[in-house]
């Protein structure tokens, strides 16, 4: 059911769904508990002359009695001054599309979900259970590299038609569907963004994705489980990462703390017997110590695109045999200064693309002396000046200008007086 | 009985010529002294009566008024204690007249007769109108530096009236009053912080701003101190510029002439008034001014208030700060080199970049508050990081002071030889014709025009820097592809960038 102008009928089942969402402290497990069987305007009724206890039964000690009384009182004062039919129009208003648990239109994906929500709110279009969705996810705070993988990790997973699920947050999340809206831009038949967020459709979190938050809605499809003018609290992330979890087929972490919030949409997907992939990065990058735990614990580890698409069983599943295509570097290049990893067949059978020196030592025919050394001693982990200096015992002027002349020719990147290695 | 006695008081750091006029009158015994004094002037009259007392000579009991001439400039503390006094003794024909004709007087008067120096002596004995001036004996070295009148030192009232009548001798006027060497902290205590170094070597010869990044314990204060060991000494004449500004806030209690360039380093708790200069009735040189001729250290940039970052930017631009208040107003010389530190986010960054566990939001909120037009002011940006045990350790020690100042005084000359100060001061206008580019440097700085990581503003700095590591390495012009990748890497961008 689309949401279609409010009227003198009778309000839908999906207004009174995002009346209750609009309590306070309302989340998925309170709300089940409250819709179940019965329709969301009894549901609304029961709130309203604060019979909340009365009506749900209390089972255990956990039970959802007990994770509602302490609601029941402010509910009823809430509900009283809100007008449902009001509060529905301008949900439409809006171009927000609501699917309430129990009717037609749910995600399908989440009717199966050990964990569904009783509503959910969305943009563009929900991937179903035909679609091939791998979530991309990562800390805030990456590394260059961290950033560069999982762009070209959304732009190879969006090239071969896998719809790539992410947060919309920075670091990670934003650099994946940047990749994803990439490969759109570049060519036909691409895999569409999802994002799932952790506030109300109209308040892009954080602000400075706002443009990304559009793109994505409009490409592909943003979901949440709260209603438009939900701030994004500290509650809400980890029940996102469940549902970013929960639409995956499987969970690509690329980079991760020890203690970040990756853990816990990695194990959404363990509860969910979803497969956990991550990228390994350098020991001495803190931001790659979580992903490089998962590993050591079992995880498969993505080095290509490619080891994704293996374990989606893509890559040899109907896709054209990845023979030279110099249109997709010209495609790339349109994108300033960026550049996707290969995504052609597995590494080691055409040869192209992934033929890359390891970043440990590239040679160029048309580096001089000097600047080989100094990229030699460029590591894959940022390096100050300070290090290069000790490491190439150059004077500054000689080293400031190698390193000049390779970022020119696009082999490093400087980032606030830290050099690397540009990845390939 | 009418008394007129030449004085002077200060304005800010510069002195004014100031006449005591005494009277003496019949009437009922009071001590009135008008013409503006501020509190410690208008003490002065318990000062001056106690001290004439102690020095067993009669205390008029008459009607007594003091004019402080010109009566409509506010005249603060206790320099004019002598002159009233002298006043005083003469109008009530203690002292005869002839004796004290042109003879200024400075000093403070304690309650035992004893005379003691006052801040601020150098710019009072510069303004004095009159072919001799009493001073304090200790005060008197640092009065001799003005040049002007005969400096003659006593001790006590005592003592200054029995040598005005002749029957004993002036104190000796002191030895020629040269800073003692003191060994400035030496470059080669710092072992490691190769870039560290660099930029302070830069900054040293082309004047320019430096703001350094890194975390606490990586060296930033130890650096910024050895910088004025890489100036050049100070010339005569400007020492004698950085010490009436000490003398005058009291910075200064031996009254030598300083030989080194100053280093300052005002807490980051300082008021706007303490750091630019000003107060209420007498206007005071703040930490700005102290540092007139060398080095401002602004340790904690990030936590100095903005309006007090702010009142930064006018001293920056034009060498002065002009302080006006209701009671009246100053121009105080502030010339210095600015050096700050920071850290690159509130929990002190420490491995690098990735190693930080600030929330993104924490981080930009820091650097911003740090953002806008004075971080545009430093010329040079450069990341210190924290040396590792084998640099500590084990690494021998870098060069001298006395080395590095070498080249920085060669390369100061090229500068001078264009007629500028130092590079850091070419105006925008003139760098086309003292800092030319080569074809290749030309491409580069369009590269990096293109590339969005350098503004106009940038572009002009990022020459003058260019130009100093010309100069320093004895290159001559136009400016090759080297300097300006150097100097490119000198002015680093201020954070990691977040935005993916």
């Amino acid at each position: 059911m689309t949401a279609g102008p409010a009227s003198r009928q009778p309000l839908p089942e999906e207004a009174f769904a995002v009346a209750l969402a609009r309590l306070p402290a309302m989340g998925w497990r309170r709300m089940g508990a409250l819709i179940a069987g019965r329709s969301g305007q009894e549901a609304w009724e029961v709130v309203k002359a604060g019979r909340v206890l009365e009506v749900v039964p209390p089972i255990g000690p956990a039970s959802p009695s007990r994770v509602l009384d302490r609601a029941s009182d402010s509910w009823r004062a809430r509900a009283c001054g809100l007008d449902v039919a009001a509060s529905w129009s301008r949900t439409c208003a809006l171009g927000i599309t609501v699917r309430a648990r129990g009717r037609a239109g749910y995600p399908e994906v989440l009717d199966e979900d050990p964990e569904p929500p009783a509503v959910v709110f969305h943009l563009g279009a929900v991937p179903s259970p035909g679609h091939r969705r791998v979530a991309v996810v990562g800390t805030r705070h990456c590394s260059y590299e961290g950033r560069e993988a999982a762009r070209s990790i959304g732009y190879g997973l969006a090239e071969a038609g896998v719809t790539v699920v992410s947060g919309l947050a920075l670091g990670i999340d934003g650099a994946a569907h940047q990749g994803a809206l990439a490969a759109g831009a570049d060519g036909e038949g691409v895999g569409p963004p999802f994002g799932v967020v952790a506030s109300g459709l109209d308040v892009p979190y954080p602000a400075r994705h706002a443009g990304l938050w559009r793109q994505v809605a409009v490409a592909g499809g943003l979901l949440s489980e709260y209603p438009p003018g939900s701030p994004a609290t500290r509650m809400r992330f980890p029940a996102r990462n469940r549902l970013i979890a929960a639409f995956a087929e499987i969970v690509v972490v690329v980079e991760s703390r020890v203690a970040g919030g990756s853990r816990h949409t990695v194990e959404a997907a363990i509860a969910r017997g979803r497969t956990v992939m991550a990228v390994p990065g350098s020991i001495r990058n803190p931001a790659a110590a979580g992903t490089n735990r998962l590993i050591a614990e079992g995880c498969a580890p993505v080095c290509d695109v490619a080891d994704i698409l293996v374990a989606l069983d893509l890559e040899r599943a109907g896709r054209p045999e990845p023979a030279p295509r110099p249109d997709r570097r010209a495609g790339a290049a349109a994108q300033p200064g960026r550049r996707p990893v290969s995504t052609s067949g597995p590494a080691g059978i055409t040869g192209e693309g992934v033929g890359a020196p390891s970043p440990a030592r590239r040679t160029r025919p048309d580096l001089s002396r000097a600047e080989q050394l100094v990229l030699d001693a460029v590591g894959g982990t940022p390096a100050s000046l300070d290090t290069l200096l000790l490491r190439t015992g150059a004077g500054p002027l000689a080293l400031t200008a190698a390193l000049e002349r390779l970022r020119a020719a696009e082999l490093v990147v400087e980032d606030a007086g830290w050099w690397s290695l540009r990845p390939r | 009985m009418l008394a007129s006695i030449p004085a002077a008081s200060l304005v800010g750091v510069e002195g004014r010529s100031v006449l005591v006029e005494v009277h003496v009158s019949t009437g009922l015994p009071t001590f009135t002294v008008v013409g503006l004094p501020d509190a410690a002037c208008r003490e002065s009259r318990d000062r001056v009566r106690a001290a004439v007392l102690s020095s067993g000579l009669r205390w008029p009991q008459q009607r007594i008024t003091v004019n402080l001439a010109p009566s409509g400039v506010r005249k603060g503390g206790a320099a004019l204690d002598l002159a009233i006094a002298i006043g005083v003794l003469v109008a009530s024909d203690v002292l005869a007249p002839d004796l004290v004709s042109d003879c200024a007087f400075v000093g403070e008067l304690g309650l035992d007769g004893s005379i003691r120096r006052v801040p601020g002596i150098l710019s009072l004995t510069g303004a004095i109108r009159a072919g001799a001036v009493v001073v304090a004996a200790s005060a008197a070295p640092e009065a001799g530096l003005a040049g002007g009148p005969v400096v003659r030192p006593v001790t006590s009232l005592r003592h200054l009236l029995s040598a005005l009548r002749g029957l004993e001798g002036w104190s000796d006027l002191g030895p020629s009053p040269a800073m003692p060497a003191v060994a400035l902290p030496d470059l080669a205590d710092v072992r490691g912080q190769p870039t560290g170094r660099w930029a302070l070597e830069v900054a040293a010869a082309g004047g320019h701003h430096l703001l350094m990044m890194g975390p606490p314990g990586a060296g930033k204060t130890m650096l910024a101190e050895r910088l004025p060991s890489l100036l050049p000494a100070l010339g005569r004449d400007e020492a004698i510029e950085v010490l009436r500004i000490q003398s005058v806030a009291g910075a200064s209690p031996s009254g030598h002439l300083p030989r080194w360039p100053p280093f300052r380093a005002p807490h980051h708790s300082a008021s706007a008034v303490a750091v630019v200069g000003g107060g209420s009735s007498v206007l005071r040189p703040g930490e700005i001014s102290l540092a007139h001729r060398g080095v401002l250290f602004l340790d904690e940039l990030g936590e100095f208030p903005a309006v007090v970052l702010d009142q930064l930017r006018q001293p920056l631009e034009e060498g002065v700060i002009r302080v006006a208040r209701a009671a009246g107003s100053a121009s105080f010389p502030a010339r210095f080199l600015l050096v700050a530190a920071t850290n690159p986010c509130p929990c002190g960054q420490d491995g690098g970049p990735l190693s930080c566990q600030c929330p993104p939001a924490a981080r930009l909120r820091y650097l911003r508050r740090l953002s806008g037009p004075l971080l545009d002011r430093f010329d040079l940006r450069v990341p210190v990081f924290r040396p590792d045990a084998a640099q500590l350790l084990g690494a021998p020690p870098g060069e001298a002071s006395a080395v590095v100042a070498a080249r920085v005084a060669r390369a100061r000359e090229r500068a001078r030889a264009r007629g500028w100060p130092c590079n850091a001061a070419i105006r925008a206008g003139e760098l086309d014709r003292w800092a030319p580019l080569s074809a290749a440097g030309s491409r580069l700085l369009g590269r990096r025009l293109t590339a969005g990581g350098l503004s106009a503003r940038g572009l002009d700095r990022i020459r003058r820097v260019g130009l100093t590591l010309a100069d320093l390495e004895g290159d001559d012009v136009p400016l090759t592809e080297a300097h300006l990748s150097a100097a490119l890497a000198l002015r680093s961008s201020l954070a990691v960038q977040q935005a993916a």
